[in-house]
């Protein structure tokens, strides 16, 4: 089942144990001191006198790397929620943060809470605000705070391209780069950019983007439909997909483009041509093998309700033998979690169901990132055959 | 790569990388009993919840079928009030909700009449036509035993045993009373099903934490060189519920401890913990190693069933802050009655793995908490360097695999005490489930559910593992019901009779205190 911060267990408040610490225009060196103490602190309050302090254990270092004040609240709140059942230590960087002269504000937060269930869980969040020229060495500030042989996750949440050299230098101490390519400044340049790099067959970090995550429930819904061994040879037999999206121009279309790619990857098409088709729709034709060809739609369309972006329908047709089949989802009109599924076999009586489609936020993205395999070779591959379709909106 | 390649006809590359992602034919299902207790706290509540995380096909329709003069209408009211009652997943997600009960039907079946299943036959022939589900049907009975055999029949005779799609049916435990009674009950489904059809649910098997229970084993390079009697000392398995026998007294007074709970659930986790490790995680495999286990369990003889098995019933006591009635008190329980509410047994594996290292069970109600667990004690080191002054506050090592409530792993393991010379001290190390993984875990049923459709019986009990089981409880409780040992009573709120600890003092050693 999908993770969900829904499904975190509440907190016991009367367990609740805070020790904070902050300072400007601090340096490293005091920031380590004093987040080793606190973690002391709070570990050894926790106990009676004659037991060992409960262990901890830290799963992962998290790193949040931000270039807005906007998102440092917001993350804030993610990693702080995300750490009321998952063991982590966050480091949030705010770059070019801060109003001291120095290099270096910091404010650390070590909390030990019991789950109402009796689960206890530590978090350790320390919130860098960084200027002047350490700006581009992160990881000479964030290596000396990661805890020891677990694995860490760079999130950058900033919108800066990814071959910006911060960026880069933050990779170094990183085993997965999380982003969300829809937030950067140019979301398509962004997509490529993350391509190339995980084309790199050198590159050491595994890759996640939360617009790969939005798209999963249509990926599931989309795997189930061709799940029973019996419509396992419609795939053979795909024609046409069309994918719609909320909002207007080419970069509305990068998701659906994505889950284009997905399909394309995991059937063995190749993309042999891809077009823009006016300001509001791509097409592209994929040699599936032998003589079969797919045709491939992609459109934007104007929506006040969904965000830019977001995924409306998808349809799927084709024929095999003497079976003919007509997938469609569409997203609910009103916005809410849910689809419409309609599913028109071999011309009989339509079978319709209702999907729940949630539309996951941040936090939600974030987990599953988490929980996923970190160098998911799907979401590879899917990025790698949506290039030509990218390349056609830029 | 090419199409022709990828898109083999027994595959689908588009599930590739879905973690969650089951996808089950899509199917009609059967619930007879459906206005009853299983039913509405668990069976519709767990088909919703499918619903909801996308795992219920397209096409899926449920048909409940009871005595109960109802109409649809009224079915699906009651439906969907269980589902927000008992629902695992708050608050209930409404479209999905209503979308799922629109897909319920209704059929009053008498079980003992063929005319209602004749009309049950009627309603699987219209939704199959309507919703293209190829002819599949799970039947499911949420009914008392007694009624599997007449269910049985009666859809033999109705002709829905068979048909172009799939027949499976799902029953409950217990899986009859006694070896003869098993058998029999093997004997009848088997003339109506085929092996591989009859799914016996035992929702044990069906939990997260259990199946974890191997890939402990059999995941980790670092137990399984230690993973036998050469290094371990013994294992204790504890099934403790703080709860009486509420209004199950009717039941349990046929049932006991022994029969409710050691004869499935206990001695499913014994098997689990003692196998060896499959040649792969199949039915057939996996299912092959838990029989073995449980067929070189040593059957004890009559004297050994007094010596090695503690009979315990609750008497009145605290539980929890209450004052809390004993046993014999209970509604629908004789006054007299001799039924124990606790069991204990030393149990001993023949095989060469295990040979000679006891397996301590226990499971009783009215304990002073609900805990499962597993707790494997190591040996001690054989030559204390440390001295016995340094050491005193040490115990063995131990693993201990938690169940439930708070699902997790711990192993104990000496360390030096900071400061002092050379002192050693146990501390323990942790692994807890929900701090580990963000993972809102499905109900067992859910998993089971799902299992069934998909033709997978890896977590269902076989024929021969049943009666491999009764016939090592058989031998208990033909003792037992000489009143050998004697029935010893223990306060509500305790962790049972004397007789349990005097089971294991016996042997140098002493239960656990989860």
């Amino acid at each position: 089942m999908a993770p969900t911060l829904s499904g975190v267990a509440p907190i016991d408040e009367d367990r609740v144990r805070v020790r904070r610490w902050s300072a400007k225009n601090t340096d490293l060196e005091t920031v380590m001191a004093h987040l080793r103490q606190l973690h002391q602190d709070v570990a050894l309050h926790e106990i009676d006198p004659h037991e060992h302090p409960h262990p901890k254990n830290c799963v992962i270092n998290l790193v949040v790397g931000m270039d807005d004040l906007h998102r440092v609240t917001a993350c804030d709140k993610i990693v702080a929620g995300l750490a009321a059942s998952h063991p982590l230590r966050a480091i949030l960087i705010h770059l070019h943060g801060g109003g001291g002269a120095g290099t270096l504000d910091a404010d650390i937060t070590v909390e030990a809470h019991q789950l109402l269930n009796g689960f206890p869980v530590q978090r350790e969040q320390v919130l860098l605000h960084v200027r002047g020229e350490a700006a581009h060495h992160l990881s000479s500030l964030v290596e000396p705070l990661l805890a020891n042989d677990v694995p860490t996750y760079l999130w950058w949440s900033g919108r800066h391209r990814l071959d910006d050299a911060i960026v880069r230098d933050a990779m170094s101490f990183s085993d997965v780069l999380v982003v969300d390519s829809s937030k950067f400044d140019q979301p398509i340049p962004a997509l490529l950019e993350l391509a190339r790099l995980v084309a790199d067959p050198d590159a050491a970090v595994g890759v996640a983007d939360f617009r790969w995550g939005r798209v999963r429930p249509w990926r599931d819904a989309i795997g189930q439909f061709f799940g029973p061994t019996d419509r396992h040879a419609l795939l053979a037999g795909l024609q046409e997909i069309t994918g719609e999206a909320a909002g207007s121009g080419p970069d509305a279309r990068a998701g659906v483009a994505l889950l284009a790619g997905w399909a394309a990857s995991a059937l063995g098409w190749r993309f042999e041509s891809a077009a823009g088709a006016g300001a509001d729709a791509t097409t592209a034709v994929a040699h599936a093998g032998g003589d079969r060809r797919v045709r491939v739609t992609l459109r934007s369309v104007p929506n006040e309700r969904l965000r830019h972006g977001e995924l409306l329908t998808v349809r799927l047709a084709g024929r095999s033998g003497h079976r003919s089949f007509t997938l469609t989802i569409e997203r609910d009109p009103e916005g809410d979690n849910h689809a419409h599924v309609t599913i028109q076999l071999d011309g009989g009586e339509p079978v319709r169901q209702r999907l729940t489609l949630p539309r996951l936020g941040d936090p939600d993205l974030l987990i599953h990132v988490l929980w996923a395999d970190p160098r998911d070779p799907v979401f590879l591959g899917a990025l790698r055959a949506a290039t030509p379709l990218l390349e056609a909106m830029r | 790569m090419t199409a022709e390649q990828a898109v083999r006809p027994e595959d689908n590359p588009l599930a590739t990388g879905l973690s969650e992602y089951r996808s089950a034919a899509p199917a009609l299902m059967v619930i007879f009993g459906a206005t009853g207790d299983l039913s509405g706290r668990k069976l519709l509540p767990s088909l919703y919840n499918l619903a909801r995380s996308r795992l219920l096909p397209a096409g899926f329709a449920l048909v409940g079928a009871a005595i109960d003069d109802i109409g649809e209408k009224q079915f699906r009211e009651q439906a969907g009030q269980h589902i927000r009652e008992h629902s695992r997943t708050q608050p209930v997600d409404e479209p999905t909700l209503e979308a799922f009960l629109a897909d319920l039907s209704y059929v009053q079946v008498d079980f003992g009449d063929a005319a209602g299943f004749q009309r049950l036959a009627g309603k699987l022939t219209e939704l199959d036509t309507a919703r293209h589900t190829g002819g599949n049907v799970v039947f499911y009975c949420a009914t008392p035993p007694p009624t599997y055999r007449m269910i049985a029949e009666q859809l033999r005779h109705a002709g829905l045993n068979h048909g172009h799609g799939y027949r499976r049916i799902i029953v409950e435990k217990p899986f009859g009373s006694d070896l003869r009674s098993a058998r029999e009950l093997n004997r009848v489904l088997r003339r109506v099903f085929p092996e591989d059809s009859i799914y016996r649910i035992d929702h044990y098997l069906g939990k997260e934490t259990v199946q974890n229970i191997m890939a402990f084993r059999f995941a980790n390079s670092i137990f399984e060189p230690v993973w036998n009697s050469q290094h371990i000392d013994h294992v204790q398995i504890t099934v403790a519920e703080p709860l009486g026998v509420e209004q199950r007294g009717a039941y349990y007074e046929h049932a006991g401890a022994l029969r409710d709970i050691v004869q499935n659930h206990a001695l499913q986790l014994l098997t689990l913990v003692a196998m060896e490790p499959p040649v792969a995680l199949d039915a057939s495999s996996t299912r092959d190693e838990k029989v073995k286990v449980l067929r070189a369990i040593r059957p004890p003889t009559p004297a050994e069933v007094t010596l090695h098995t503690v009979r315990g019933q609750y008497a009145e006591g605290w539980e929890m802050g209450e004052k809390v009635p004993g046993y014999r008190a209970e509604p629908k329980v004789a006054p007299d009655s001799k039924t124990e509410t606790y069991a204990a047994l030393r149990c001993l594996v023949d095989n060469w793995r295990w040979a000679e290292t006891p397996f301590y069970i226990r499971t009783g109600k009215r304990l002073p908490k609900q805990v499962t667990e597993i707790r494997v004690q190591f040996k001690r080191p054989p030559h204390l360097t440390f001295g016995r002054d340094a050491t005193r506050d040490l115990e063995p090592n131990a693993i201990t695999l938690r169940i439930q409530p708070e699902e997790g792993i711990s192993l104990r393991f000496g360390a030096k005490v900071p400061i002092s010379a050379m002192s050693i001290r146990s501390v323990n190390m942790d692994f807890l489930y929900a701090s580990s993984f963000l993972v809102d875990a499905p109900d067992a049923y859910e998993r089971l559910l799902l299992d069934c459709m998909l033709g997978d019986p890896t977590l269902f009990t076989r024929s021969d593992e049943v009666e491999a089981a009764w016939t090592l409880i058989d031998c208990i409780e033909e003792v037992w019901r000489q009143d050998e040992p004697p029935l010893e009573p223990y306060p509500a709120g305790t962790w049972g009779p004397p007789g349990a600890d005097r089971l294991l003092e016996e042997d140098g050693r002493k239960w656990h205190r989860p």
